[in-house]
């Protein structure tokens, strides 16, 4: 069993130099595409985050991106009003916001897979849509809920490439009229918090930004708890 | 990797105490059919990613199985320290002799017990690590063998304890857990143990 782990690891180490022949490295790619769709489990789903974030996998946003504007649909008014705001924030090119984008109710990025909150199946729904992300670097991880994922093309010198966005609404931290004294305050290492059901305004994030998947029970009426699965220490808002 | 299990006390093991004697709560029943039971609806209600294997909702029935390892981490990174801490944070002393106030305090050690180990767990099992990784780890794990100790005086620790105390070390030596943990083993174990076999070894 040991040599077959040992051997498992060194086929991918080869696969992963400059060394590997392209034959070899045309059949390590067909095999990741055959085990792509199987997130079950724990271990599985570290493989390949792991694998993403170490080995800095060519996302579909840094090639050309080859778009059929026909699938377009058009933004809901809020989604598109949030992203002019997030434009005039982030670039002072003065690019225009698409009004049309292509939309996504799924999307993976950096092996972790999202979706909007409306996506999937009754008894599915929201399992991939409630998100912890860093508003700005250095900042703490807070919790949000993602209402649309979209893809509109943004030129950089010749090309056009593919820029996702990410339409959320975050949770809103409790108040002192929600009358609730969240017990987890003390535990800081332990990184779940209570929230507030209610949701703030809409905004709009990229992919860039740091992400990952939440745990959330419902605390009491109008008030969740929800802890991040971070895995790599992110500091979560207090 | 998980050096320590729920405290729990059954209903067999309750015991009356005499008046006279001093108050010893370790008896008392902590969880009981009711507590498991709002642990198991609480199970049933969180919400989590699809890839993440949660506990069984039956958790502490016999028909719920044996947990696997993946199991037993999502449970103690969440579901039960956040049950602990709902079903034990409205507890008021109802007594005038005491005994209310000792149970509480109890509980209120091992709910600090539980999140001491989620919290330890949290470090050990992270994507990266660093020596901030190590002593955090370090300071929560010995933390809660402290607190095992004191709740539990009788109760020996196990090899897996003493284990334990090494992976803070190991995580500098050989980086994050991910590299060198069992769990691949453990995996290829399970595939194995599906085989049919005759159950006689060295022949087909």
């Amino acid at each position: 069993m040991l040599k077959s782990f040992c051997a498992a690891a060194n086929l991918r180490a080869l696969v992963q130099s400059d060394r590997c022949p392209d034959a070899i490295r045309t059949c390590a790619h067909l095999l990741d595409e055959c085990y792509s769709q199987d997130q079950r489990g724990t271990l599985m789903n570290e493989l390949r985050t792991l694998d993403s974030n170490l080995n800095g996998h060519l996302s579909k946003q840094e090639g050309a991106w080859d778009y059929d504007r026909n699938k377009f649909e058009r933004l809901e008014p809020i989604i598109h009003e949030g992203l002019v705001k997030f434009f005039n924030s982030q670039y002072a090119d003065g690019r225009i916001a698409d009004t049309h984008a292509l939309l996504h109710k799924e999307y993976e990025i950096r092996g972790l897979k999202i979706a909007e909150m409306n996506a999937g199946a009754k008894n599915t729904m929201g399992r991939h849509s409630t998100i912890f992300f860093q508003p700005k670097t250095n900042t703490e991880l807070v919790p949000a809920v993602i209402r649309k994922i979209f893809s509109i093309p943004q030129k950089h010198g010749d090309i056009e490439r593919q820029a996702v966005f990410l339409a959320i609404h975050r949770y809103r931290p409790l108040s002192a009229s929600d009358g609730v004294e969240d017990p987890f305050v003390q535990y800081v290492g332990f990184g779940a918090r209570l929230w507030s059901e209610d949701l703030g305004p809409l905004e709009i994030i990229t992919p860039s930004q740091k992400i990952c998947h939440a745990v959330s029970r419902r605390w009491q009426e109008g008030i969740y708890v929800l802890q991040a699965i971070d895995r790599v220490g992110y500091k979560v808002c207090v | 990797m998980f050096v320590g299990a729920l405290p729990t006390i059954d209903e067999e093991s309750a015991v009356d105490n005499d008046a006279n004697s001093p108050i010893d709560c370790g008896h008392y029943r902590l969880i009981g059919k009711k507590e498991l039971e709002q642990i198991q609806q609480d199970i049933s209600n969180t919400i989590r990613p699809r890839w993440q294997s949660g506990p069984p909702k039956q958790l502490g029935t016999k028909g719920c199985g044996k947990l696997k390892a993946d199991q037993w981490r999502s449970s103690m990174e969440f579901d039960i320290p956040v049950s602990l801490v709902k079903l034990w944070s409205e507890a008021k002393s109802t007594g005038s002799d005491g005994i209310d106030d000792k149970i509480n305090e109890r509980k209120f050690q091992i709910r600090e017990s539980t999140i001491l180990l989620t919290t330890a767990l949290h470090w050990a099992t992270s994507y990266g690590t660093s020596p901030e990784h190590a002593a955090e780890y370090m300071e929560n794990m010995q933390a809660y063998l402290s607190s095992l100790r004191a709740l539990f005086p009788h109760t020996d620790l196990r090899t897996s304890h003493h284990n334990a105390l090494f992976i803070g070390e190991m995580l500098l030596r050989f980086g994050p857990i991910h590299g060198w943990w069992m769990f691949p083993f453990e995996r290829i174990i399970g595939l194995l143990q599906q085989i049919n076999t005759n159950s006689k070894m060295g022949t087909a």
